[in-house]
């Protein structure tokens, strides 16, 4: 009989070890999981659950476009499903699943056994959750967000925005700001301090100087969103007028403070991306990455290049003219590093053997969705074109071009390549490149008329719009939406059968070079058995034959788990000598208590209660101790 | 005296030189921190270059004093930190040292904060005018890391004083020492702009 996934007997798991880092059974346990890859799972299928209910907003929306003068929707209703759609994909969707690939995969990649701090790691899981569930909730409640998924001010101020439906947002918002942060600390660390023996910086696969870059960059850009949203959230509540100019505040303050986060997220989205195609593109043409030092290059100088940008947003404004000379300078310069990476993945294709898989598919789509978006982004840098176009559908057009097609298309790549890793099943080729094919039509019919719409004059966000030319575009944009939509479903299709009955992958169905494919697929709770000592960028197709008999010896050692501890190596930053045995903390259901008291406040604050909002910060004070309270640690013990 | 349980070792626990995965973990969680200092201080200049007058006319602003109690306890309280580090991490690990140093530590940010406290419940007309409310959370800021900081000392505190099973300080100590020192570097930045900050 077949099972959902391969048992364990049959990939030969360790039964000591297992017992050491698998989570306990029932209910309990699943709560209290903190292993990276459960971590992972969760942040992925999550991630596509919001997916599909954006998705089905967009359809609600280009449905209500379809025709001139339509009334399907209430301007109202259409004000809510717009900024849901904004909120759910930026904030719900893309980065929580590149988060998950980064969380399941990277510490594979690096050869580690978990992330340093799991239950940091479930926190960020369950804050995430439940920040989009409270961001959601408000469809019960009647009180939906309606500002825009970048809540401009004055439109969100009390005054213009009296209902609950802005808190909803800000606070469920801010959450998942807290998930991002803790995520990404876990993953600097992670890279800093758990790379296997061997794997120095300059050795490192690709995918995982992305997300190094990525969670740089999330450190830096989504405390300031946070800090924003409180202030907000603060002038909102308690009349504190940082953003009122009848009082000495300043609106465009949270333009720039929005923007300081908002253009840095676009490459939040990109860098782990660009990551995922140079991946796909390495193993799919069977050999190391063309290029790979200026490819980091490009990486480091994208992300930090993305944090002088955000101006770009605001030409409109009346922004001083030198001012918006300089972020023009800036706009058309990050084109640079993007350009490098294309060129090295095309070379590296030109220069393999080429083997075409779906995902193989998804990056060309990528590569040639990134390039269109790409040329549109260098034209709506130029001062006096985004004069024309702004808030009409050209901006439309070119941010879907870019994350659309710049990163859902990779995040698509990414799943199809690794699913086998996470299932141990293969998905079916032929639904897959059917999925790729009605994506892409989809995609292009989609979007490519809301060009054209932009340059007519159409602006975005407006209910319906009267009998004209418009009306055309607008059709093929609806019908295009729907074959895309109808892509993400057979999506699903291939995920349901590929459970039932899909064919058994086994440890490296793609012949890959990077340490995922080193162990069994899906991979032991322990990840390796004996953790791998590296010298190759490549390590799959060059492993290591000259180990230095005292790391291998160390290594050996945690072969076997001493007194139940969780065992990893720890190693120097830049050159990955072994430097420390790290003990990983075992399963907890105390990020999850801490989360649900936090939601409490949440909840007391919004509704203006007092007692719940009081048991919740001293339940999360209280949670934090038992949570943060030591067991026993052998990390001091001299040698 | 070095009543430290310890377990028993299995290879190198750790090469002298290296650093705790969590003193990096809490060097990042200080810069976050530190982003959001820096995002309320942008907030501050921003609003500052903007308007007509600044602070506006009329504003009283309340005694200077209790922020300069604050600036000077809390390094003192990281000095303290200090100290409990270098005890807990000396050869012959003592206990009451420690946990003097611990408790030296703890009730001076908890003066700190408490004089934070006072300087803050003299601000009014906080929803009158953005100087007033940005003012408001930039004491708040520096308030909540002090929080921290005692709630981080008596945690820390609580493990050393209760000897739990084979958890040697040095590390926690470390940690809670990076957290005071960022703290008292913050009052040393915000603190003087409170009490005498203009511009406009």
């Amino acid at each position: 009989m077949r099972t959902a996934s391969p048992d364990q007997e049959a990939l030969a798991w360790d039964p000591a070890l297992t017992r050491t880092w698998e989570r306990n059974r029932g209910v309990l346990g699943w709560l209290s999981a903190v292993n990276h890859k459960d971590i992972g799972r969760r942040f992925i299928y999550t991630a596509l659950v919001f997916l599909f209910i954006g998705g089905l907003e967009a359809l609600a929306m280009r449905t209500q476009l379809a025709r001139a003068s339509s009334d399907l929707l209430t301007e109202e209703f259409y004000n809510q499903l717009f900024t849901m759609h904004g909120t759910t994909m930026m904030f719900l969707f893309v980065v929580p699943i590149l988060e998950g690939l980064a969380m399941y995969f990277a510490p594979l990649m690096l050869g580690a056994r978990d992330m340093p701090f799991p239950r940091l790691n479930a926190f960020g899981y369950w804050s995430y959750l439940a920040g989009g569930v409270f961001v959601y909730v408000s469809f019960l409640t009647g009180e939906v967000p309606d500002g825009g998924w970048f809540a401009y001010v004055p439109l969100t101020d009390s005054e213009f925005s009296p209902g609950r439906n802005l808190d909803f947002w800000l606070l469920g918002v801010t959450l998942v700001e807290v998930s991002g942060i803790v995520g990404a600390l876990e993953i600097v660390v992670l890279v800093l301090k758990h790379k296997v023996p061997g794997m120095a910086l300059h050795r490192m696969p690709l995918f995982v100087w992305s997300v190094l870059v990525m969670a740089v960059m999330m450190l830096i850009a989504f405390p300031v969103l946070l800090t924003a949203s409180v202030l907000l959230e603060l002038q909102r509540k308690f009349g504190l007028p940082f953003y009122d100019s009848s009082a000495g505040g300043d609106p465009l303050l949270w333009q720039h403070l929005f923007w300081i986060f908002g253009h840095p997220e676009v490459y939040i989205q990109f860098i782990p991306a660009a990551g995922i195609v140079s991946t796909v593109v390495s193993s799919a043409a069977r050999r190391p990455i063309v290029a790979y030092r200026y490819v980091v290059a490009a990486l480091v100088a994208t992300g930090i290049a993305s944090f002088g940008l955000w101006v770009h947003h605001m030409f409109a404004t009346g922004i001083p003219f030198l001012a918006t000379t300089f972020f023009t300078a800036a706009s058309l310069l990050i084109a640079i590093p993007s350009g490098i990476q294309v060129f090295a993945w095309l070379a590296t294709l030109w220069q393999g053997r080429v083997r075409w898989s779906t995902s193989l598919w998804f990056v060309v789509g990528f590569v040639v969705i990134f390039v269109l978006g790409g040329i549109t982004g260098v034209m709506v840098a130029v001062v006096p074109f985004d004069w024309q176009v702004h808030d009409s559908f050209f901006v439309v057009a070119h941010f879907h071009y870019v994350l659309l097609g710049g990163v859902v298309f990779p995040i698509f790549a990414g799943l199809h390549h690794w699913w086998p890793k996470i299932t141990g099943r293969m998905l079916d080729e032929r639904l897959g490149r059917w999925t790729f094919w009605l994506m892409f039509v989809g995609f292009n019919l989609g979007f490519f008329p809301q060009h054209v719409l932009g340059l007519e004059g159409m602006p975005r966000r407006v209910v319906t719009y009267p009998e004209s030319s418009w009306e055309l575009w607008n059709m093929l944009s609806t019908v295009g939406s729907f074959v895309l939509g109808v892509g993400f479903a057979l999506f699903v299709v291939n995920v349901v059968l590929s459970r039932r009955r899909g064919a058994l992958a086994g440890d490296d169905p793609w012949g890959g070079p990077t340490l995922e494919w080193a162990t069994t697929s899906p991979p032991p709770p322990y990840n390796f058995r004996v953790q791998p000592h590296v010298h190759d960028v490549s390590p799959c197709w060059n492993p290591a034959d000259d180990v230095d008999p005292s790391v291998t010896s160390l290594l050996e050692e945690l072969e076997v788990p001493h007194d139940d501890q969780r065992e990893t190596i720890g190693t120097s930053i830049v050159d990955a000598e072994p430097d420390e045995v790290v003990l990983i903390a075992k399963s907890s259901i105390w990020p999850l208590v801490v989360t649900l008291a936090i939601v409490a406040v949440l909840c007391g604050g919004l509704y203006d209660l007092v007692v719940p909002a009081v048991v919740g910060a001293v339940g999360a004070a209280a949670a934090l101790v038992a949570w943060l309270w030591p067991g026993p640690s052998r990390t001091e013990v001299p040698a | 005296m070095s009543d430290w349980r310890e377990l028993p070792p299995i290879a190198p626990a750790r090469v002298p030189e290296a650093r705790p995965g969590g003193l990096y973990g809490m060097a990042l969680a200080l810069g976050v921190l530190g982003v959001i200092g820096a995002v309320l201080l942008y907030s501050y200049a921003h609003l500052a270059a903007n308007a007509d007058a600044w602070p506006p006319p009329g504003t009283s602003r309340p005694s200077s004093w209790t922020l300069l109690a604050a600036g000077v306890l809390a390094p003192a309280a990281a000095m303290a930190t200090t100290r409990a580090y270098h005890y807990a991490h000396a050869d012959e690990r003592d206990r009451v040292h420690v946990m003097g140093a611990l408790v030296a530590a703890t009730v001076l940010s908890t003066a700190a904060l408490a004089s934070m406290g006072v300087w803050l419940a003299g601000i009014d007309g906080a929803s009158d005018h953005s100087f007033g409310a940005v003012v408001l959370v930039l004491g708040a800021y520096v308030a909540v890391a002090l929080g921290v900081g005692v709630g981080g000392g008596l945690l820390v505190g609580a493990w050393v004083a209760l000897g739990h099973a084979g958890t040697a300080p040095a590390d926690s100590v470390r940690i809670l020492r990076a957290l005071h020192w960022f703290t008292a570097a913050a009052g040393v930045v915000v603190l003087p702009l409170l009490a005498l900050g203009g511009g406009g």
